[in-house]
């Protein structure tokens, strides 16, 4: 996939787990891995871009006598999911488009005639 | 690989990088290892699940080799307009900004009122209680990102008739007050210019540096306008005492009346005009001094390497002269004199003129 793709979709795919609820790193790298491959490593710039761009607000809370990161949407990232999901659909649009124009050599035989 | 050698190897691949990105790095790693291991996970099983570190901060140096500045796309609209509105109006005001703009303004329906705006790098806590409103703005450092996002001018409304005493503070963006009244006011800025404008007040200071004060149709018991290194403009005021000061730049009063105004500066010039005003005291060094069209009883006029021209009204025998040089004028007291004048400069011209006497 390509990488500027696979970023974007990393990114609204944290901020949607965020969505559900304030999550921490193990939580976020668990919820978006069925989804798209992801490790601690990946997950690490894109919380940090998350932030930088205000999507996203860091707090520490102490869990087990050790304190922990939690992360937490903020309204600049519900609009940004938003305006993915408004561009998604005209991307969805474009791309039924692209796939009406393609021959489909594979399914000619099984068409009915 | 062990947890130690995972480390070993972490902070050597980020050796280079500025110290609040290493420190963020290693923290972060630090939190992930003790969660997969808490969740069960051995040492080489975590460190399996971290992944390549190298993920972690290849793309964050391309991120942060871009100018990361307020005009970037990313950084640049994120802003959050907010407004409190006063419960009631209590006697004190205090606003504390800033780097942002604060504007005083008459409410358009009826209510005290402040509209402003946050960012990710300002925090801001208004409240109102029996005695006083208290707005403060306060930054919060981020990393990896210059510490900067322009924010629109923070407008403070004011119903009319409602005479606050007010602290309205800023730096490094200009104040602007207009069409309010109040009981005593201090207006402050730093870098950046004030304006006031049509206000009616008790004791008014508004204070600045390194930029121009501008003070117009204002009146008050006690006005006093500072800066350092720029002009000063005072015009149309009706005061008691009125004390305007600066240094480095021009100072311009006139069309006031008030009992008193000592008007101050050096390395500029001082014109003032149209005073009706008893107790007149104009200083400044390498700048003329030019006094016209005053009311005056007691002047004095001191300056050094630049001239001296004032019309002044009476006669010379009003203000009981004793000492005439090239370069100084000197009243003493006596019985017939209402008037004094005391006027010195040392390399320059004295021109006086006693409207009685032409």
């Amino acid at each position: 996939m390509d990488a500027q793709l696979r970023r974007a979709l990393l990114e609204c795919c944290v901020l949607a787990v965020l969505q559900e609820g304030d999550s921490y790193g193990y939580r976020i790298v668990r919820a978006v891995s069925p989804r798209i491959p992801i490790t601690e490593s990946t997950l690490y710039p894109i919380l940090r871009r998350l932030e930088t761009v205000g999507c996203l607000r860091v707090y520490t809370e102490e869990h087990n006598h050790r304190l922990r990161r939690y992360y937490a949407i903020t309204d600049s990232g519900r609009a940004r999911v938003r305006e993915f999901l408004a561009e998604w659909e005209q991307a969805m649009a474009v791309c039924a488009y692209i796939k009406s124009t393609v021959p489909n050599t594979e399914n000619e035989g099984s068409l009915p005639s | 690989m062990t947890k130690a050698e995972f480390f070993a190897q972490l902070e050597q691949a980020i050796a280079h990088l500025p110290k609040d990105t290493r420190e963020d790095i290693l923290r972060y790693f630090t939190e992930q290892f003790e969660d997969l291991t808490e969740e069960g996970m051995t040492e080489a099983e975590a460190v399996a699940a971290l992944g390549d570190f190298r993920e972690a901060f290849d793309s964050l140096q391309a991120d942060t080799s871009a100018p990361q500045n307020e005009g970037t796309p990313e950084t640049a609209a994120h802003t959050e307009h907010r407004i409190f509105t006063a419960e009631h109006l209590p006697p004190r005001i205090r606003l504390t900004e800033k780097n942002c703009g604060v504007e005083i303004l008459p409410s358009p329906d009826g209510r005290l009122w402040v509209e402003y705006d946050i960012t990710r790098f300002t925090e801001v806590t208004v409240s109102c209680d029996a005695n006083c409103f208290t707005y403060t703005a306060r930054e919060i450092p981020r990393f990896f990102c210059i510490q900067f996002q322009r924010r629109k001018p923070t407008r403070l409304y004011l119903p009319q008739g409602y005479r606050p005493t007010m602290e309205i503070q800023t730096s490094n963006a200009p104040v602007r007050a207009a069409d309010i009244s109040c009981a005593d006011a201090l207006f402050h800025t730093q870098n950046s210019s004030i304006l006031l404008a049509n206000l009616t007040a008790d004791d008014l200071t508004a204070k600045t540096c390194n930029a121009p004060a501008k003070a117009e149709h204002i009146t008050a018991k006690k006005l006093t306008v500072k800066t350092v290194n720029a002009s000063l403009r005072a015009a149309h005021l009706t005061a008691g005492e009125i004390q305007l000061k600066t240094t480095n730049g021009s100072l311009a009063a006139e069309h006031i009346t008030a009992d008193s105004l000592d008007a101050s500066t050096a390395n500029g010039k001082i014109i003032a005009e149209h005073l009706t005003v008893p107790t007149v005291t104009l200083t400044t060094s390498n700048g003329k001094i030019s006094l016209e069209n005053a009311d005056v009883q007691h002047v004095t006029l001191s300056t050094f390497n630049a001239g001296i021209h004032a019309t002044l009204p009476g006669t010379a025998a009003d203000y009981g002269i004793s000492t005439v040089t090239s370069t100084a004028v000197r009243s003493v007291q006596t019985a017939g004199a209402s008037r004094s004048l005391n006027a010195k400069t040392f390399n320059g011209k004295l021109n006086i003129t006693f409207v009685g006497e032409q």
